[in-house]
C-alpha cells in the first residue's frame, strides 16, 4: 500500500469517527491543536486503525511510538512501519 | 445571596459526609452478608454494595434531590447490556443506580484512579480504565469474563461532562462492547444533573433529576460492515433527540 492509499484510508477513519471535515485533514494537521483530538480520542483512533489496517498494536512494544504522534503524517508513517515489520513476520 | 448558596452548598456536603460515614460503619456487615450468605464475589458484591450507598444518599436528600425516573423497565432482568448515558455533571454517577443492574461494571477516565484509596477500591469493584484500557485486551479476556457472569457495563461515550449541556461526540468503546458480545444497548437520559452540581462554581442545588431510559437498541438491527459505528451513530442520535425535546 502506497503512502498516497494510507492517507486516504486515515482521512477516511477521521471523518466517521471524528466528524471533521476532509479540507483540514492535512498531513501536517496537529492531532491535538488543530484537529482538537484528546486522549480518549487517541484510544478510538488506536482502534479504527487496527481494524481498517488489520495490524495490532502491541502493548510496551508499539506505546512509545504512539505517544510520539503529533501529526497526520506520523500516523502514516506508523502504519507504513507496521506494514513493514507484518511483510517480515513468517508466514 | 452567594455565601447563603455557598453555606447551604456546605451544610449539605457535610450531611452527605455524615451519610458516607454511617454507611461506611455498615458497610463490612454488607459485605458479609452479600458475600457469605449470598455468595457474591467480592467484586460483585462491592459493585453492588455501591449500589445501595448510592440508593440510600440520593433517598436521603430529598426533598433536595427529587427523582423522575421513567423506564426502568427497559433494562435487562438477566444478562448483560451496554448502558450509555449522557454526562453533564459529575453527580451523574451519584444517580447510576436508578439506571443500571444491580450488577454493573462502569468504565471511568484515568484520574479517579489516581485518588489514593478510591483508585484502590475502584479497581477491586472491577470498574475499568478508559484510557488506559484496551478495549480490543479487554474485549477479549476480562470483558468476556464479565459478560459471561450476566454483569452490564455502563458508559458515559461522551468521556467528558458536557460545558456547554448539549451532547458532545461519542466515543466508540461501549458500541464496540455491545457489538462484540451481541448484547443491546440501552440509552439513558439525564437531565437536571448540571443544576444538582454546576460545572461553574461545583455548588450543590436543589434539582429534580429526570432519568429516562429508552428502549433497548440491539446491535443485530445493523448490517455487519461497520456496524459499531452505525449503532454509535444511532444511539447518539435517539439520546440527542430525547434531549432535545425537554
Amino acid at each position: 500500500m502506497t503512502e498516497q492509499e494510507i492517507a486516504e484510508r486515515v482521512k477516511k477513519i477521521m471523518v466517521e469517527e471524528f466528524e471533521l471535515k476532509e479540507e483540514i485533514l492535512v498531513p501536517t494537521a496537529s492531532l491535538y491543536d488543530e484537529l482538537g483530538l484528546d486522549s480518549l480520542d487517541s484510544v478510538d483512533l488506536v482502534v479504527a486503525l487496527e481494524r481498517e489496517f488489520s495490524f495490532k498494536v502491541v502493548r510496551n512494544l508499539d506505546e512509545e511510538k504512539i505517544r510520539a504522534i503529533r501529526q497526520l503524517k506520523d500516523i502514516h508513517e506508523f502504519i507504513m512501519e507496521k506494514q513493514k515489520a507484518m511483510q517480515g513476520e513468517p508466514k | 445571596m452567594k455565601a447563603l448558596r455557598f453555606l447551604l452548598s456546605g451544610v449539605y456536603l457535610a450531611y452527605i459526609l455524615f451519610l458516607s460515614g454511617l454507611y461506611v460503619a455498615a458497610y463490612p456487615l454488607i459485605m458479609f452478608y452479600l458475600s457469605r450468605k449470598k455468595n457474591y464475589r467480592i467484586d460483585d458484591a462491592i459493585r453492588c454494595t455501591n449500589r445501595l450507598y448510592g440508593f440510600f444518599l440520593v433517598k436521603c436528600s430529598w426533598p433536595l434531590v427529587r427523582i423522575r425516573c421513567t423506564g426502568a423497565e427497559n433494562l435487562p432482568r438477566n444478562g448483560s447490556a451496554v448502558i450509555v448515558a449522557n454526562h453533564r455533571s459529575t453527580s451523574d454517577m451519584f444517580f447510576s443506580p436508578f439506571f443500571t443492574t444491580s450488577n454493573t461494571t462502569v468504565f471511568v477516565r484515568s484520574w479517579p484512579f489516581r485518588i489514593w484509596g478510591l483508585g484502590w477500591f475502584m479497581r477491586r469493584a472491577g470498574y475499568l480504565d478508559m484510557e488506559k484500557s484496551d478495549i480490543n485486551y479487554f474485549l477479549a479476556g476480562a470483558g468476556a469474563e464479565l459478560f459471561r457472569r450476566g454483569v452490564s457495563f455502563l458508559f458515559f461515550p461522551e468521556g467528558h461532562r458536557s460545558r456547554t449541556g448539549k451532547l458532545q461526540l461519542f466515543r466508540s468503546g461501549a458500541f464496540l462492547t455491545a457489538v462484540e458480545y451481541n448484547i443491546p444497548v440501552i440509552p439513558v437520559c439525564l437531565t437536571g444533573t448540571e443544576t444538582f452540581q454546576s460545572m461553574k462554581d461545583h455548588m450543590f442545588r436543589p434539582a429534580v433529576i429526570v432519568i429516562t431510559i429508552l428502549p433497548p437498541v440491539y446491535p443485530a438491527a445493523f448490517p455487519p460492515e461497520k456496524r459499531a459505528l452505525k449503532l454509535k451513530r444511532h444511539v447518539e442520535a435517539l439520546i440527542k433527540e430525547h434531549l432535545n425535546e425537554h
